[in-house]
């Protein structure tokens, strides 16, 4: 790095880096330490605060505290958590199907199925993923948490808008608008359970933002999973308004909910 | 002396002198860290209690040949981030850096006191990256390359943060800098 000419040649840095190697000080990094205004206050832990017992004891409080299910569960191994997540979310897309069923692959052939529940399986793996990160581990860039959610969000709307077969597209107009409501209740529940799920294994139970929104949108995309083996209809519009709205809905829902917590809290 | 590694090991395995013995060991230089980036002392010493309690909480993530002290840190940054995030609100300065009002804290000399609250003005000038890589590394002590670790930053990126940072503190502070403006 450039110095201007008559100031120090060494900067804070290599001093502090020499001490915490504990080695000597050269001459000149010395006489740094001894002209700068911030090496001359000490090595570190010189004026370390003092904490009291009582913050200890609120500590040692919220540890014993930490009892039943959804403590262990927080606790678990981080890839542990990350299988329960993965468990939990299939448990809930196959248990809709299992409640009410497809009843016809016509209009959509076994391909595209696949696809879509490929595609949606592997967002839900990467929100997932990102959503349980371990708060000792170096957050994920804000591209890719921003990037995931706004993938999250916009496959299911570009799965609504690209039918397979277009002479289906408007299969079931004339009931469209109970169909759209009926759908979007059968994605959202499992959505809603999704959201959950994630919240009692994040050790913060989603006091971070970032965590809470990832959640939200995964819940989206497994009720969209949770549709796909449901609903056998490819009209655009209602897969745009009964499908792909489930994620943008939970975001909203979640983060209304979270600051009327907050307030409250 | 155990290190910090025995001590957690010792936890998980159900010693729980062992927490209060890593609690006396790093929570005054996180309350420290905490209180030059937070105004009010009952945020930072709330901080540093969610801090624990993570730390709890991720016992079971804790592996063999793993340092306790980045562990930590990181948790510790991670929460303070989230914080200001939340809050919807930039570091401000350490008006009450003093330990007065704090009953949490231990109060110090009126001479470091002085010192204090001017450094930790410098500090509160620095932009966020800036102030994050300095509070590691001069207030806790934590050599660069685990800086870079902790905030997730390459130790290059890291270095340049660091070095534009106490460049600026130091004409803060009166001192000498060099020509390379934050």
């Amino acid at each position: 790095m450039n110095r201007m000419p008559g100031v120090a040649e060494l900067d804070c840095v290599d001093v502090r880096e020499a001490l915490f190697a504990g080695r000597p000080l050269s001459a000149a990094e010395a006489e740094h330490a001894a002209s700068c205004p911030i090496c001359s206050q000490g090595l570190p832990g010189g004026d370390a605060l003092s904490p009291s017992a009582e913050l200890f004891s609120a500590i040692e409080s919220d540890v014993r505290g930490e009892t039943g299910l959804v403590a262990r569960l927080r606790s678990l191994p981080t890839p542990v958590r990350l299988v329960v997540a993965i468990v939990i979310t299939t448990f809930l897309a196959v248990g809709t199907t299992l409640v009410r069923p497809r009843w016809a692959f016509g209009p959509l052939p076994v391909e595209r199925v696949t696809l879509v529940l490929v595609a949606l399986g592997v967002l839900v793996w990467v929100i997932v993923w990102l959503a349980l990160r371990p708060l000792q581990a170096a957050p994920p860039s804000r591209r890719l948490v921003l990037g995931s959610v706004a993938a999250g969000l916009l496959v299911p709307v570009l799965f609504a808008v690209t039918p397979p077969n277009a002479e289906h597209a408007g299969l079931d107009a004339p009931g469209m608008a109970k169909g759209v409501v009926l759908c979007f209740l059968f994605g959202a529940l499992p959505g809603a359970l999704f959201v959950l799920a994630l919240r009692v294994l994040d050790r913060t139970a989603h006091r971070t933002a970032d965590a809470a929104l990832l959640a939200a949108v995964g819940g989206g995309l497994a009720g969209n999973a949770a549709l796909e083996m449901h609903c056998p209809s490819v009209a655009p519009m209602h897969l745009l308004l009964g499908h792909a709205t489930i994620g943008l809905a939970l975001v909203l829902a979640y983060r209304a909910i979270r600051t009327r917590t907050t307030a409250r809290d | 002396m155990r290190t910090d590694e025995e001590l957690m090991a010792a936890y998980i395995g159900g010693d729980s002198a062992a927490f209060r013995e890593l609690f006396d060991r790093h929570s005054p230089i996180l309350l420290r860290v905490m209180r030059h980036q937070l105004r009010r002392p009952e945020d930072a010493r709330d901080l540093v209690q969610q801090t624990f309690l993570q730390l709890h909480r991720s016992r079971n993530d804790f592996r063999e040949g793993a340092q306790l002290r980045p562990w930590l840190f990181t948790i510790a940054m991670n929460l303070k981030r989230e914080y200001f995030r939340r809050a919807g609100r930039r570091p401000e300065s350490p008006l009450e850096l003093d330990g007065r009002t704090d009953p949490a804290v231990a109060p110090r000399g009126h001479e470091q006191l002085e010192a204090s609250d001017e450094l930790g003005f410098a500090l509160a000038e620095l932009p966020e990256e800036q102030r994050e890589v300095i509070t590691l590394h001069w207030l806790a002590g934590v050599p660069l390359p685990d800086v870079a670790q902790m905030v997730g930053a390459s130790l290059s990126a890291v270095k340049v943060r660091a070095h534009r940072g106490y460049a600026a503190m130091r004409r803060a502070l009166g001192g000498p800098g060099n020509s390379e403006g934050t």
